[in-house]
């Protein structure tokens, strides 16, 4: 295909994702192992050895997956773009998605910031269409301050063509 | 306005389900004293509902201030919405049963939304008189928001009409050749035939046979009664005889339903072009009237049902952004046209979208996309096709008739995807998923393009392209060859103005 779009995102977003990762992991880690607490001293059910080690081995798969594998491949693979009349965003693990938007058809842009990413002085930058958002994660909180100024510069300026 | 409140929340809200139980009641226990208690209960409800008709009719104002239309409305939680004039770019007139009876109308004011179109205003129930008068006080302050004409040939003749005669439901007010400054630039009645085939042949018969089975065995206890009397009448059956008997029926019974009730809402189509609007009105019964401002069109499907396509039949639909027709945000342009006039049709009414269907060569996929189309569908019944012989062994083998099937289908679908670029200004996108689909995007429409790519896809040269329209919806071929990938995406990128 084409050339890949220029820019990356912020590398912390690895460390981010590594994280979120890890969170959800011992989520759901917690969450089985409070079944099995009430299985086995509420229910009385004696749950047997090869379920804990299926488990257990399912857990340690999901870790090694959304801790390590996943999150290097999808970091190295998100690209973006800002061109004067358009904007071209690439991404994507296993099918990998590319989209442009013409500046013309960008009606707003905003940053966002959830607790995570700010604890890193990262931030997302939204851009909207009439035909819905699309989201670039992670960049440095002034580079995404940055472009959003940019794009909503571009996006003024921008003709209907 | 308050009669009309009063019988509908009546109406809606307790008599239809009241009486339902009321019935079921009755023939499970026959007459009693449990009547009386029922029938105590339904006066009450009505009772209420008759209060809070007179409550809610007695609050809500409208009035035009300060460039304004302001409604308020609300019994217990008041609410107030005020539209500036400016903002308006719709109103229409709509009339139900009850609204013809009382010569009333409802008044449909919309705004330029954006994708939820949440600021539209209605006015349930007004004389048509003072409709006029609000239209003619909100046009004074704004350029034209264009009011749907009523066109009433009474005949429901075949093909065009060609003069726009005068309103007979809006008599004596407006000005006949609609809108303000507006002329007529062509109109197109649905006939009887077309509206019979499109209603016989809609295929939405699912909905109904499920309401209809839904409701026998929910009352089936109620309906021993008929059961027993058909008993006596053919004499008796066994179940398996019953069922055999009952399911044809019922679909029978919902097709009818369903396209009787399709002629009803669709009865009388009629599209009329202006020079910057587009106006449709159907409905027998319940009459509706849409207006479609040309500058809101984003795309334009044509869609062949299955049922309809080897009679050379379209059903023509429009994106649009920001307002909406019944469902969503896509309007149906109209419900059946044969192939011979489609070309004619859409340069009259929407000429930027014409060429799309004249001149569209459409590249077809290549074939090693075939093998991923017939998996893919393959991959739809792949579990009863395993489950059913399994677990209903000897007869769950007639499952694997659906394999065959699914390889037809996703060989047909194959067949029918294609693309085509016309002239840089517009792309034609076609599949099918039952029906086949067309879709017609200008570049300018274009809100944003994608191209997806699988490892699988990768390895055959493949891609998926999509493009979203401001309405939201989104048209995509997928397992187009790359390079035509490549194309379509590049295509949408602006250029510089010439």
């Amino acid at each position: 295909m084409v050339r890949d779009p220029r820019e990356r995102i912020h590398p912390k977003a690895l460390t981010v994702w590594r994280l979120s990762g890890a969170i959800a992991v011992a989520a759901l880690a917690v969450l089985l192992a409070a079944a099995a607490f009430v299985a086995e001293h509420v229910l009385f059910y004696q749950v047997p050895l090869y379920l804990y080690l299926s488990v257990l081995f399912l857990l340690i798969v999901l870790g090694v997956l959304f801790i390590f594998a996943l999150p290097s491949i999808r970091w190295r693979r998100w690209r973006y773009e800002v061109r004067e009349k358009e904007i071209e965003i690439q991404h994507g693990i296993w099918i990998i998605k590319r989209t442009l938007i013409p500046m013309a058809r960008v009606q707003h842009v905003d940053t966002r910031q959830g607790p995570l990413l700010r604890a890193f002085g990262l931030a997302s930058v939204d851009i909207s269409t009439a035909a819905g958002a699309h989201e670039i994660p992670a960049l440095g909180l002034d580079a995404a301050d940055e472009l959003r100024n940019r794009i909503a510069e571009l996006a003024g300026v921008a003709d209907d063509i | 306005m308050f009669t009309i409140q009063w019988l509908r929340s009546i109406l809606s809200s307790v008599a239809l389900p009241a009486g339902v139980w009321v019935v079921n009641e009755i023939s499970k226990h026959g007459f009693s004293g449990r009547l009386a208690w029922v029938a105590l209960g339904v006066l009450v409800s009505v009772g209420i509902s008759v209060l809070w008709g007179i409550l809610s009719w007695w609050r809500y104002t409208y009035r035009i201030e300060d460039g304004e239309l302001r409604i308020e409305h609300g019994v217990i939680f008041r609410k107030k919405r005020y539209i500036p004039i400016e903002r308006i770019q719709t109103i229409d007139m709509e009339e139900g049963i009850l609204h013809r009876l009382f010569r009333v109308v409802r008044l449909r004011v919309d705004t330029a939304g954006g994708l939820g179109a949440e600021a539209e205003a209605r006015l349930h129930a007004v004389r048509r008189e003072e409709a006029e008068r609000i239209r003619e006080l909100l046009l004074r302050r704004r350029q034209a928001p264009a009011m749907a004409p009523v066109v009433n040939d009474g005949d429901g003749g075949d093909g065009p009409i060609r003069d726009v005669s005068v309103p007979s439901s809006l008599e004596g007010a407006a000005k006949p050749g609609p809108v303000e400054g507006e002329e007529v630039r062509y109109a197109r009645r649905i006939s009887l035939k077309e509206l019979a085939i499109f209603s016989a042949t809609s295929g939405r018969i699912g909905i109904v046979a499920s309401v209809i089975a839904g409701a026998v065995s929910l009352f089936g206890e109620s309906f021993e009664f008929i059961f027993q009397y058909l008993d006596v009448l053919i004499g008796q059956r066994s179940v398996l005889e019953w069922v055999i008997i009952l399911i044809p029926s019922i679909i029978l019974l919902s097709w009818m339903l369903t396209a009787i009730a399709t002629m009803f809402v669709y009865g009388n189509f009629t599209v009329i072009r202006t020079e910057g609007h587009i106006f449709i009105e159907k409905g027998w019964l319940e009459r509706k009237r849409l207006t479609i401002p040309l500058t809101r069109v984003q795309a334009v499907t044509l869609v062949e049902g299955w049922l309809r396509q080897p009679f050379g039949y379209y059903t023509i639909g429009v994106e649009t952004a920001g307002y909406g027709g019944d469902d969503g945000t896509e309007t149906l342009l109209f419900p059946l046209l044969h192939r011979n006039e489609l070309a004619g049709f859409l340069a009259a009414v929407i000429p930027e979208f014409a060429d799309g269907w004249a001149k569209a060569q459409v590249h077809p996929l290549p074939l090693r996309a075939r093998r991923r189309y017939m998996l893919r569908k393959l991959g739809w019944v792949i579990v009863p096709v395993v489950l059913l012989p399994l677990v209903l062994f000897p007869w769950g083998l007639l499952a694997l008739v659906l394999v065959p099937l699914a390889l037809f289908w996703g060989w047909l679908c194959h067949r029918d995807a294609g693309w085509a670029l016309i002239d840089g200004e517009m792309c034609v996108l076609r599949s099918r998923l039952v029906a086949r689909k067309t879709a017609l995007v200008t570049r300018r429409r274009v809100q944003l393009a994608s191209l997806r790519q699988s490892p699988f896809q990768r390895r055959k040269r493949l891609v998926t392209f999509g493009v979203s329209v401001a309405s939201g919806a989104a048209f995509r071929v997928v397992d187009l060859e790359e390079a035509g990938g490549e194309r379509l995406y590049a295509w949408v990128k602006p250029r510089a103005v010439r």
